[in-house]
């Protein structure tokens, strides 16, 4: 079992993905900001970033350059959750992304695989 | 057919195609939201108590009427785009401009209240009255608090005010969010209500509703605007006076 971290600023949707996890056995940290998860992940073991794309203040593409430039984070897989679809999205490969989810079909079951593809 | 989609997709937006792309943008947040609810109420494996059903129950309530909301702005919003005003044909009459605000904010309280945030009310105690269509009214205002409620930032207050001109009385909305760079601040001015703006800053907005706001307000003689805000962001919405004399 992992401990993610979610970065989303819409709180019903952070609620429900921290309760879904939650039921798979994950331990689970919430942040709504890019600096907020920075923060998290300098005090945290995290073993992977679940990732709203859209944020306010700064959008997640912001999120994955700095966890990129950081050289003890760089290597942190990340899962991506958009509203757009998928094949709207450039190539994220090069972050670290390990799968982009469409937040509108998403269900416990999805993000569940999602996250135990991006630990293996 | 392939290359026929791509054609297809690859062609720019005229505005009413825009105005879909963006109410699709726009249902689509609180569609998820409702979705997840509900895929969450009937999961027996959460072990969610009685509390909390009754927690995302009322949320599920909140965010379906703030759904309908939007269809019925939409259904508004094509209306006045088509030309359609005369099949429109809604009245204007002397409205109360506090009776509005305050319904206002009465209705968006527990749905502010999901978001810890409070809504504040200042006005002056004599009437304000405006030239307008009372529902319309209330729709344009009610566009602005869900607008200033969603950027806002929790566990500070949304500020609306009404304030009487020579020819106008003004409805403020402000909230303390990120704010608009002043950048966009000045393509926002410039384009305000004609064409739709994201704003940067404001996740996941389109810019629909100022969209539909400054329709709404226009066809009652008024308009919306961007107001000068040293934090967050005040969008106001103007309305005819009235000169009608009053007995309240």
């Amino acid at each position: 079992m992992a401990t993610v971290l979610i970065v989303e600023d819409e709180l019903l949707l952070a609620d429900c993905y921290a309760r879904w996890l939650r039921a798979e056995g994950h331990t689970t940290y919430h942040v709504t900001d890019a600096q907020q998860a920075l923060d998290m992940l300098d005090e945290q073991q995290v073993n992977v970033v679940l990732l709203d794309m859209l944020l306010s203040g700064a959008n997640g593409m912001q999120v994955l350059n700095t966890l990129q430039s950081h050289v003890d984070l760089s290597g942190l897989p990340v899962v991506l959750c958009s509203n757009a679809l998928p094949q709207q999205l450039p190539d994220f490969s090069a972050y670290g992304v390990k799968a982009v989810l469409d937040k509108s079909v998403l269900t416990r079951e999805k993000l569940g695989i999602a996250i135990a593809g991006a630990l293996a | 057919m392939r290359e026929r989609l791509e054609r297809v997709v690859q062609q720019p937006l005229d505005g009413s195609s825009a105005i879909i792309a963006a109410a699709a943008h726009e249902l689509k947040t609180p569609l998820t939201l409702i979705s997840h609810i509900s895929q969450m109420l009937v999961d027996e494996q959460l072990g969610l108590s009685e509390q909390e059903r009754a927690k995302y129950a009322r949320r599920l309530q909140l965010v379906s009427a703030r759904t309908l909301r939007l269809v019925q702005h939409l259904t508004l919003s094509y209306r006045l785009d088509d030309n359609k005003q005369l099949a429109f044909a809604f009245e204007l009459e002397p409205v109360n401009t506090r009776e509005v605000c305050e319904q206002v904010l009465h209705e968006l309280t527990p749905y502010a209240r999901e978001y810890e945030q409070e809504l504040r009310f200042k006005t002056a105690s004599r009437p304000q009255l405006v030239v307008a269509n009372r529902d319309i009214m209330y729709d344009v205002v009610v566009n602005l608090v869900d607008n200033a409620i969603r950027h806002n930032v929790p566990g500070r207050p949304v500020q609306v005010s009404a304030l009487t001109h020579a020819d106008h009385v003004r409805v403020s909305v402000h909230d303390s969010g990120n704010g608009i760079s002043k950048h966009d601040l000045n393509k926002l001015r410039e384009s305000l209500g004609r064409e739709m703006q994201p704003l940067s800053g404001h996740a996941g907005s389109s810019g629909l509703g100022l969209y539909i706001a400054n329709q709404l307000a226009s066809a009652m003689g008024g308009a919306i605007g961007l107001g000068r805000a040293s934090q967050g962001t005040t969008f106001f919405a103007d309305f005819l006076r009235s000169k009608q004399l009053t007995l309240w």
